[in-house]
């Protein structure tokens, strides 16, 4: 015994250091002064502004003149503002066209795309939009939408089809957007697809075609249930993202025609930055990460009836 | 389901290359579709205004005009914008890999107490939609007199709680032995920090700083609601002002165009040479 503990010296010291109180007071000092820039961040760009945004929601505050304390009216007030529930009626549907299109179309490419020659290019091809900025794809997506000279109404006429004018048509204008919106996400959640399918070991579909499946129904029971995390992660990402929208609306149509396209932070940034109400665009932040935050929260709930996480 | 056993091999077969093609048609008709409104963009920037609004459209130049390029200078101020944009993603960046690398690095092989706890709380930061804490953050930066300067563009945006974490995995991958063997040579924590770690750790800093930047040179609310003059805005912010403007767009589209195109071209041509970089980072950053 004497012998063995002296061959496995460093095993000995190990065991030693792990019985020891976790912590030392050198690496506490240490341990804090290495985090405390991070932490410093933290306080003054997110924990300070997120209790005094809670702060100014019930306030009548500007940055100018006033500041006075009005308690929940703030809040009353946007049960009532037309504009604030016609940007959320705005959002739902920018969600039911995005979340499920952004969601069947990549990963129809990422199942394309997954045995083709020529991976690496169109992979690398589709994730261009993924690292442009939003304003330049808002830019060039704008004139794409244009009536008449416009690449997709250019692209329509070789089909003998007279599109509509897009951004200037209030039946049209949300739905445009919320395409471009998909045709900039497609690239990363090809990837974030691809990534999950590469991992679905091959000796299931092997397997399955030894009885007899088709590639249909190797989608639908293997495929699918074993990316169910892969989906869930899009699906969480989405139901955040789709509240936050700006950058497209605020460039392409600035929230127009006749506030079709005005999104929920498009409507927040107006009320704070041009009208100066910045307690009741606090009241309108509250109210968005509330929504966020119960939305998230069903997800999550709701994800263990169908997110299969034994592979 | 039964039948597709007895079908005979070559319908198969068939069967088999038809679906081929789909996919492949599938994927082609996708990337061009991505590609056209690219390619769009820099052949029209080469056009007269009147040759981009020529009905019905087509796509290349009647007449090149590389003029289009040297207007972009002269109906804004395209350098400036550029300059900004340089300035506050190099800025954004060094300082988001500093504050973030030593936090990852504590978090990843420090023992201190409180350390799991914090390291929880500083994930679930993430959470926390930025449009509620956005009017305070400017009020701080206001309160500050950082307003329409580059430390104010800068530095909020040097947080990072992805890059922290990335950064964590990272540095857990790598063998304790190398810092015991430098803490036994009397190296301290900074030091082992400095010169061990961070040298060992390029591919993971490169991941985050690409993401860092990326984030940086494409954002639009951040400098918006912070760069009021003109001589502070950057790029996305300079030409979303301009493309707001009606008139000016449909009087000069080639240049703004021109300018659009010229405002990617730094980070298409990064990711042309990084690719995998770009695509890793993004693909571990859970909420961009």
């Amino acid at each position: 015994m004497a012998s063995t503990a002296a061959e496995s010296g460093g095993g000995l010291v190990a065991r030693v250091r792990a019985r020891l109180p976790v912590t030392n007071r050198r690496d506490n000092i240490a341990g804090w002064l290495f985090i405390s820039p991070v932490l410093l961040w933290i306080l003054v760009f997110t924990a300070y502004p997120l209790i005094s945004s809670l702060y100014l929601s019930f306030r009548e505050w500007d940055p100018l003149f006033t500041d006075e304390y009005v308690g929940l009216p703030n809040y009353a007030e946007l049960m009532e503002d037309r504009i604030f529930l016609t940007a959320y009626r705005n959002a739902l549907v920018y969600a039911a066209i995005t979340i499920p299109l952004g969601l069947v179309w990549g990963m129809s490419v990422a199942l394309a795309v997954q045995h083709i020659r020529g991976r690496a290019f169109f992979r690398a091809l589709y994730f261009l939009p993924t690292v442009t900025s939003s304003v330049a794809i808002a830019i060039v997506w704008s004139f794409a939408y244009q009536q008449d000279y416009g690449l997709v109404n250019s692209l329509l006429r070789y089909v003998n089809v007279q599109g509509p004018n897009w951004l200037g048509h209030t039946q049209w204008a949300l739905l445009s957007i919320s395409l471009v919106v998909v045709w900039a996400g497609t690239g990363f959640w090809m990837i974030v697809f691809l990534a999950g399918l590469l991992d679905i070991p091959p000796e299931y579909y092997d397997a399955a075609k030894v009885d007899g499946a088709t590639g249909w129904q190797s989608l639908w029971r293997i495929t699918l249930p074993l990316m169910s995390p892969t989906i869930f992660y899009y699906i969480t990402n989405a139901l955040i993202t789709v509240w936050v929208q700006f950058e497209i609306p605020f460039v392409m149509t600035g929230g127009g025609p006749a506030n079709a396209t005005l999104m929920p932070a498009l409507h927040l940034y107006r009320e704070a930055w041009d009208r100066l109400k910045m307690g009741y665009a606090s009241a309108m932040a509250w109210v968005m990460a509330l929504i966020i935050f119960i939305i998230t929260a069903l997800h999550f709930g709701l994800s263990r009836r169908w997110v299969n996480y034994d592979r | 389901m039964a039948s597709t056993q007895y079908k005979l091999p070559t319908l198969a077969e068939a069967r088999r290359q038809v679906f081929a093609t789909i996919k492949y048609a599938l994927v082609v008709a996708g990337g061009i579709g991505t590609a056209l409104p690219f390619i769009w963009m820099v052949l029209s920037s080469f056009k007269t205004n009147a040759d981009i609004g020529r009905i019905p459209m087509h796509w290349f130049p009647a007449e090149w005009v590389p003029q289009n390029y040297a207007k972009v200078f002269e109906i804004m101020p395209f350098a400036r914008f550029y300059l900004n944009s340089i300035i506050v993603g190099v800025l954004t960046t060094l300082g988001a890999l500093l504050i973030c690398s030593l936090a990852a690095y504590a978090f990843a092989r420090i023992r201190f107490f409180g350390r799991d706890i914090m390291f929880m709380l500083i994930l679930t930061t993430i959470m926390i939609p930025w449009w509620v804490t956005l009017i305070p953050a400017y009020l701080v930066i206001r309160q500050l007199g950082w307003l329409n300067t580059y430390q104010g563009l800068a530095v909020p945006g040097m947080l990072n709680i992805m890059g922290i974490f990335l950064l964590r995995q990272f540095f857990r991958t790598i063998p304790p032995d190398i810092e015991d063997a430098a803490f036994v040579d009397g190296a301290n924590r900074l030091q082992i920090y400095a010169r061990i770690v961070l040298p060992m750790a390029k591919p993971a800093l490169l991941t985050v700083g690409l993401m860092t930047l990326m984030g940086s040179w494409n954002s639009l609310v951040w400098p918006l609601v912070i760069s009021q003059h003109e001589s502070m805005q950057t790029l996305p912010l300079g030409l979303a002002v301009l493309a707001n403007l009606a008139g000016w767009v449909r009087h000069e589209t080639g240049a703004l165009l021109a300018a659009t195109f010229l405002s990617i071209l730094p980070i298409v041509i990064i990711y042309m040479f990084l690719q995998q970089y770009f695509i890793r980072g993004l693909a571990l950053s859970g909420l961009k």
